[in-house]
């Protein structure tokens, strides 16, 4: 029963799911939002759970769990990112005539799989784990099934995701091959006497192949733009945050507990990854005239600043990343709530469809302007805290050039997003749009205005959730 | 030198080999799953040679019983391609990367020994050149009760691999049903609509055809 204990917030999303599976064939095709309402509960639960058992810590289940405050953290984190999530999908996907019970089970499992990421202490559970999160991700993405952009998103993010799984299993195997083992600690105990370093080092570059994929850092980007294009845009805003947040702790599981003796072979790789990733999501962007296309360059080009603290490493470097992700997927989700919003029924995507918001829907306006400064990392927006954290990290370790290059293309992605802003505050509104005089007070806007105003409470009073993270890094085991 | 078990393993070999190779190297796709299905035989027989009569076992019931039936029919029901001519333009480049890559990996992660736990260190360029014996000596370790163990420890040590493991088949079930759930008449009637006009717009570039795939957005 104990053991339970270490598992419970992957276990309820599970759970919820197994049961929300069967509730649904009960719910009437047009009452699906009922669905929606118990799978939002179910995932705040597993969250409200990961808080009140903040402070726990310990294995179990013959070293395949552990718990640990960055698995807490994590659980926290994407079960707010669900809920949210369903917030957003409520309005968007009736729209969209995607308002369908497997949505919303699809998503309970996923959230479970990427909980238990944090929780696992075993590479088997970590794969097992990712496959969990990825299967119900590769159907969500097409889930607006038959068009023709959301089919084609399923079917690359399926094939490549598969291709990136195989990567991350052999990388395991030839790990498993030169230690003997499979557990994190139990890694980690033998990789000093171990004999086949080589063994050892293709084995990690395999699985960071694996897992760069999922976290979308280039060279491994190539699938982000256009999953990120096809997918229904509540799918992509799930992706790009709660994916990102569980791909980001496996690699500080795998590369931080299992192989962190050998970090001084990985940390250059992950240093160069990450400058790679900064270089290319930014230049990506600046040419995008789709808005969807464009915050998906501006997700790898996050992913290149969060591999910087993970390259930079130590307590200040991962207190870095584990900030950052909460920063990351407030402005993301006021980004993708703000664009969902800004217009009826069929979704225009093109950043000049956004010309003249600040008439037409002023508080939508607001909500992506913020979105757009906290993404660009402006004072007073956690994404300049969370910047902060992580060039400080780099500079601190004496990864100066590493740190130049960060701040250099955070200049050149200003342009992308505040000719977003530019855009919508002065440019003429395109005719025939109605203008409405403040937002009516529905679900859609409470979610994206939460997570505009937790942008900036996170900016202003960040100290708080540093101190949590801090205490949670600090007990990584 | 030459004892019974070498001949049979050269005989698997050749057969497994031969057959894999006719995978590839065939034009008709029903041939090609046969072949492959000969070359899974091949791959039990080697298992029946390590005395690793379980997987011998699985093989046969898994690959030859169920994922050999499997793209049989979907060959079968896919009639269209079942004698196309695929014409792959990089067989050549695909077989020196590929010889490359083989050779690389005999000869860079051979020299380490691979520590298998309760397996004596294997050899690699022993393993790949060498005689069958050496891969008898490797499993011993494990009969012979092997079978009861990976059982045992599949709901003890591996239980909560063991149980995702389950849950994943159920999502791929879910996701399975959900890709080729079925459809009612005026959806698929509505689709054809819509491809026939996507095909008349992609035959007639101009201004209006871009018109034409804008309104096949409006699904649902």
């Amino acid at each position: 029963m104990n053991e339970l204990l270490l598992v419970l917030p992957p276990l309820i999303f599970a759970l919820g799911g197994v049961v929300l599976l069967m509730v649904d064939l009960a719910i009437p095709r047009e009452r699906k939002s009922l669905t929606a309402g118990m799978a939002a509960v179910v995932s705040a639960a597993a969250a409200l759970c990961a808080i009140l058992q903040w402070g726990l810590a310990g294995s179990g289940f013959q070293g395949m769990i552990s718990v640990d405050g960055v698995a807490l953290a994590l659980d926290a984190l994407v079960g707010v990112i669900g809920v949210m999530t369903i917030g957003l999908s409520l309005r968007y996907n009736a729209l969209r005539g995607i308002l369908r019970g497997e949505f919303f089970v699809l998503m309970l499992f996923s959230l479970s799989g990427m909980a238990l990421i944090g929780h696992a202490a075993n590479l088997l559970t970590i794969f097992l784990a990712i496959e969990l999160l990825s299967i119900p991700l590769y159907v969500l993405s097409g889930i607006a099934r038959p068009r023709l952009d959301s089919e084609e998103s399923a079917m690359k993010y399926f094939l490549l995701g598969a291709f990136a799984s195989g990567f991350l299993v052999f990388g395991m195997a030839l790990v498993y091959g030169a230690t003997g083992q499979l557990s994190l600690t139990g890694i980690a105990r033998t990789l000093i006497t171990s004999t086949s370093v080589p063994l050892l080092v293709v084995g990690a570059a395999l699985m960071l192949v694996g897992l760069g994929f999922k976290v979308a850092a280039a060279p491994f980007h190539m699938w982000t733009p256009d999953v990120y294009q096809g997918a229904p845009t509540t799918v992509t805003a799930f992706m790009s945050t709660a994916t990102k947040a569980a791909g980001f702790v496996a690699l500080l599981r795998v590369f931080g507990v299992a192989l962190g003796d050998l970090a001084n072979v990985w940390q250059p790789a992950f240093a160069a990854l990450s400058a790679l990733t900064m270089m290319i999501g930014n230049l990506g962007a600046l040419t995008q005239i789709n808005l969807k296309r464009m915050l998906a360059y501006s997700s790898i080009a996050h992913a290149g600043y969060l591999l910087m603290g993970l390259a930079a490493g130590g307590v200040s470097g991962v207190r870095g990343v584990v900030f950052y992700l909460p920063a990351y997927a407030a402005a993301s989700l006021a980004a993708f709530a703000a664009m969902t919003a800004a217009h009826n029924g069929e979704e225009d995507q093109s950043i000049s469809a956004y010309a003249g918001l600040s008439r037409t829907r002023p508080g939508w306006a607001l909500v992506m302007a913020v979105a757009m400064l906290s993404l660009l990392g402006i004072p007073p927006t956690a994404g300049f805290v969370g910047k902060y954290m992580l060039f400080q990290s780099a500079i601190d370790v004496g990864l100066v050039p590493l740190a130049v290059i960060g701040v250099l293309t955070s200049v050149v992605s200003g342009y992308y997003y505040l000719r977003v802003i530019v855009t919508m505050y002065f440019e003429a509104p395109p005719e025939g749009v109605a203008v409405t005089k403040g937002n009516r007070l529905s679900l859609h806007w409470v979610t994206g205005a939460i997570a505009a105003a937790a942008s900036i409470v996170l900016g202003i009073l960040p100290a708080p959730l540093i101190n949590a993270v801090t205490a949670g890094v600090t007990s990584i085991r | 030198m030459l004892t019974f078990s070498t001949v049979i393993f050269v005989i698997l070999a050749v057969v497994t080999l031969g057959a894999a190779l006719a995978v590839v190297t065939m034009k008709n796709v029903f041939h090609a799953a046969l072949m492959l299905v000969l070359a899974f035989f091949g791959v039990a027989g080697f298992y029946v040679l390590l005395e690793a009569n379980f997987f011998a076992a699985a093989q046969v019931l898994v690959y030859i019983g169920a994922i050999s039936i499997l793209i049989i029919f979907a060959v079968m029901l896919t009639r269209g391609v079942t004698m196309a001519r695929p014409n792959n333009e990089q067989s050549g480049a695909v077989a020196t990367a590929s010889a490359v890559l083989f050779v690389l990996i005999v000869v860079l992660v051979g020299p380490w020994k691979i520590n298998f736990p309760g397996f004596a260190p294997l050899n690699l360029p022993a393993r790949a050149f060498g005689a069958p014996p050496e891969f008898k000596m490797a499993v011993q370790a494990v009969s012979p009760d092997a079978l009861q163990r990976l059982g045992r420890a599949l709901v003890d040590q591996y239980m909560v691999a063991f149980l995702l493991a389950g849950v994943l088949l159920l999502l791929a079930m879910i996701g399975a049903v959900w890709v080729a759930r079925e459809r009612k008449l005026v959806e698929i009637v509505k689709e054809r609509r819509e491809m026939a006009a996507e095909e008349a717009a992609a035959a007639v570039p101009p201004a209006p055809a871009a018109e034409a795939v804008a309104t096949t957005d409006a699904h649902h």
